[in-house]
């Protein structure tokens, strides 16, 4: 679902990366991924153009299941991937490249493309229910509801709507958020300072904040987040920081996360409250595995072709960058003056940083990687969390594992859970 | 009437420490409510020096293995308890927790369900809804109760408690939030309603666990727990034959008696006096409980032939007279050796005043001659003049066991005799005032009406075993 919705996302042009619920969204892929607790059986396919169905199966102590529809009003043929094809880098969720969006995000058509969503849960009958309409060019809504089922008399069923709207544009992006659950009001905003379409440079200085309010319960919450993103000049290795601070509460998060290759990912966490003084260190890391048989290549000529391909760098905001991209020497004397004039006022110093980091996203995109392994731990509640996701055949298997290494009231180490989750798609 | 409750004996590092451990496990059970974010620990808990008062209003039932009363609970006392937890101050984490709480209060058994629904329907918060705990010291104290309370006990179904009305009068609760005063309040508010709300019942339900334990695993053992210690520290356990190691065997039969009267009527009250002789360990007779004995020889003529007003009335009266006739006979041959039958005047049956005076009068005579008997006119008592342990006045009355315990058995055991030599030989002015004045309340509760009568006078004894 949450694949397909991306889909959506990235065939309506919508850049949910340009949000302040995203803000802290590498962070949380690596070190608050979740952990299948159980063993899950995921399949879903797409039924027609425009509609998709999951049906899964779940088993801890007793048989459960969930069975989903979806339906979406544009194609996402060039989105959507059944798991036989799935680059696994596109599902998985680690690293997140920061691409500042750009005017050209412009819609395909004039349509207003329309999202509908509708899963139930059995044998305990929940719903839930979501619609994503594209309102304008710069807006969307976004609704999700879900239902109890009232099986007896004594209980009421339980009802909860939550309502966003989403607005955004390349320097800012506005949410707007109500839960009828306690009345919940949230407001999110979103500055892209760094963002100059003009610039060549890649880094993004993004500044946040969010604010809520439960009228019911009269409970606050507020927070304010920094992130920067750049590419190191030297490899075009992203790398990402943020500083999250909560007033209210006095707590200080702060996170920097560095692609150290194609395939590795670090990050540290370090959190520390001003109020109680606590504090906690957290690290964990991530490791793709090639395929065997498509070792990544890094000749800069061979990658030109590759970036013609369907997974080409999105940011186009700049006319013939891609044309930047060959190898500059390569090219004869007369080209090479020719491109020199046109960017004189480009350093072509910074041409070679921004190649370098395009480059590397390109790699990225077009790696074959068949699994990877997510590990974080954290030195204050003394956890280990381990999670490796991989392609088995047309399969997506997921499996994981959470221990408590040094628990007080046990010996030797307390195992939170593990599972095992398979997903075919078609 | 009240108890005076030996609150100092509470007070031990065992009881103390088996409460906190019952109270720690008792209050963290089931899921604990999401504004706290860790277990409730008790860090100190002391009973104080303060006992509570308890007031007998009414005693229903009464058996040796079941109670029901109702009482009079007051309590102004100095205990207090501290109790450590962590509260978690981050509105926006306790809303995402309540969201699934209440989801998964609606799904039927499977968890999975539910935190994917909530994972859904909640709004992503980024920092806002971070950990952020309080560590929380609350210390109770100046506990002011007073209640009516109603205790049913049954050895087999444990106690039962019931406050019949809202104990708490006011309590002081001091906390880390102190200084700020609203959530001073707010506390102050919630623990005395959570309080009230302990006493009707979670304290009860506490007790009855607690009662349970013993009375289903072993009430011997309880009560030793109860009493060893000061057994141990005051007094020897003394059995019956210490009293006189020589003549083990000597204690008359009567005594005997009285004995087991006593120890069965102690039986129901025992929850562990100093004095306690109760069934589960009955061979154990403590010094102060035998010297208890020999002060309610005074009080307690059990084996004593008594003619009331019933006797005449159903006829019964010819057997009695000729027990006591025996019975007199009988000592007076032994006292003298002279073989003289002792003088009788013969009594026509049937005339009921004169004949109560007649007895008597008979009876006064043979008091002169024989001196050790019963100065009572119409009682006989069984015993013998060598008996050291029927004594007129002795030193020890029930309420002075303290200081009898510290005499050892010997040094009472003159004592007893000193005194029966003493009142045995000569009978001086005031006996013979005590008498009359005993043949006065006769005469009235004779001429009185049936009614009033206590009901123990009818009820005849067996026959005193005057064969020694």
């Amino acid at each position: 679902m949450d694949y397909t919705q991306r889909c959506f996302y990235t065939a309506s042009n919508w850049n949910d990366e340009n949000s302040y619920e995203s803000i802290l969204a590498t962070s949380k892929n690596l070190l608050n991924f979740k952990i299948p607790d159980r063993f899950k059986l995921n399949i879903s396919s797409k039924n027609t153009e425009y509609s998709y169905s999951s049906v899964t199966l779940s088993q801890l102590n007793k048989l459960s299941g969930s069975l989903a529809y979806m339906y979406c009003s544009a194609d996402l043929k060039d989105e959507y991937q059944s798991s036989k094809n799935l680059q696994l880098q596109s599902v998985l969720q680690g690293y997140r490249l920061i691409q500042p969006s750009s005017s050209s995000s412009l819609l395909k058509t004039n349509q207003r493309p329309i999202l509908l969503y509708g899963k139930m849960y059995f044998p305990s009958q929940f719903l839930e229910a979501m619609i994503i309409k594209r309102i304008s060019l710069n807006s969307q809504l976004i609704l999700k509801f879900i239902n109890t089922p009232k099986l007896n008399k004594l209980q009421n069923s339980t009802s909860i709507m939550t309502l966003y709207y989403q607005k955004q544009n390349e320097k800012s992006s506005q949410d707007f958020i109500f839960c009828t659950n306690e009345a919940l009001f949230g407001f999110r905003n979103l500055y892209n300072i760094g963002n100059n379409s003009n610039s060549d440079d890649s880094s993004l200085l993004s500044i946040g904040f969010e604010l809520w309010y439960a009228s019911k319960s009269m409970s606050p919450g507020i927070s304010t987040a920094l992130r920067y993103s750049t590419h190191l000049s030297s490899s075009g290795k992203p790398l990402t920081m943020t500083l999250a601070i909560n007033p209210l509460l006095g707590s200080i998060e702060s996170t920097y996360a560095i692609k150290t290759d194609l395939s590795s990912t670090f990050i540290s966490k370090y959190d520390f409250n001003i109020y109680s003084y606590e504090s906690d260190l957290t690290l964990g890391f991530d490791i793709w595995r090639y395929a065997s048989d498509s070792k990544p290549n890094h000749n800069h000529n061979q990658r030109e072709k590759v970036t013609g391909g369907k997974h080409q760098f999105v940011n186009t905001s700049i006319p013939l960058k891609n044309k930047n991209s060959r190898n500059f020497n390569n090219l004869d004397e007369l080209e090479q003056e020719e491109i020199v004039n046109s960017f004189m006022q480009v350093k072509p110093n910074k041409l070679i940083i921004e190649n370098n980091s395009k480059n590397f996203i390109n790699d990225l995109n077009s790696a074959n990687f068949t699994s990877s392994l997510k590990c974080f731990t954290s030195l204050k509640k003394n956890e280990l969390g381990l999670l490796w996701e991989g392609k088995f055949k047309d399969w997506l298997l997921t499996t994981g594992l959470k221990i408590n290494y040094k628990d007080n009231n046990s010996i030797g180490p307390k195992l939170y859970g593990y599972g095992l989750e398979l997903q075919y798609s078609s | 009437m009240s108890f005076k409750i030996n609150w100092n004996a509470i007070e031990k590092q065992s009881l103390s420490s088996y409460t906190t451990e019952l109270l720690n496990e008792a209050l963290n059970v089931g899921k604990r409510p999401n504004i706290l974010s860790s277990d409730i620990k008790i860090v100190d808990l002391n009973f104080g020096n303060i006992a509570p008062d308890f007031e007998i209003l009414e005693i229903g039932d009464l058996g040796p293995d079941r109670f029901r009363g109702i009482f009079k609970f007051k309590y102004y006392g100095d205990a207090y308890i501290t109790v450590n937890t962590k509260v978690s101050a981050s509105p926006l984490k306790i809303y995402n927790d309540n969201i699934l709480d209440e989801l998964n209060e609606k799904k039927n058994s499977d968890f999975a369900n539910s935190e994917e629904v909530a994972d859904f329907i909640t709004p992503n918060f980024n920092v806002s809804d971070c950990d952020f705990d309080i560590p929380l010291n609350l210390t109770l104290s100046k506990f002011k109760l007073s209640s009516i309370i109603i205790i049913v006990f049954s050895k087999t179904k444990g106690l039962t408690l019931v406050f019949k009305n809202d104990p708490l009068e006011s309590i002081e609760v001091s906390s880390t939030f102190d200084r700020i005063k609203p959530i001073a309040q707010f506390l102050q508010k919630k623990i005395e309603t959570q309080i009230s709300e302990l006493f009707k019942e979670f304290l009860p339900s506490l007790l009855y666990k607690f009662s349970l334990k013993y009375t289903t695993q072993s009430f011997d053992q309880f009560h030793k727990d109860l009493l060893n210690e000061e057994q141990d520290l005051e007094d020897k356990r003394v059995l019956l034959k210490d009293l006189d190691p020589e003549q083990p065997l000597r204690i008359s039969p009567g005594s005997l008696m009285r004995l087991t009267r006593l120890s069965s009527s102690r039986q129901t009250l025992a929850l562990g006096g100093k004095l306690s002789c109760d069934r589960m360990n009955d061979y154990i007779v403590t010094k102060t409980f035998a010297n208890a004995i020999l002060a309610s020889t005074n009080t307690f003529n059990l084996n004593k032939i008594q003619l009331s007003n019933a006797d005449f009335q159903y006829g019964s009266i010819g057997t009695k007279l000729s027990i006591i006739k025996n019975f007199q006979t009988r000592s007076f041959l032994k006292n003298s050796y002279d073989g003289s039958k002792p003088k009788r005047r013969t009594i026509k049956i049937g005339m009921k005043s004169r004949n109560k005076k007649n007895v008597a009068s008979s009876t006064d005579e043979d008091s002169t001659s024989q001196s050790n008997v019963s100065t009572a006119s119409t009682v006989v008592d069984q015993q013998l003049t060598s008996t050291p342990i029927i004594s007129k006045s002795a030193p020890t009355s029930p309420l002075l066991f303290n200081k009898s315990t510290k005499k050892s058995s010997s040094e009472i055991y003159k004592d007893q005799m000193m005194y029966s030599t003493k009142n045995g030989y000569h009978i001086d002015k005031s006996e013979q005032l005590k008498i009359k004045n005993r043949r006065l309340k006769l005469d009235k509760l004779i001429t009185g009406s049936p009614h009033h009568l206590p009901t123990t006078n009818l009820v005849v004894e067996a026959p005193p075993p005057y064969t020694l």
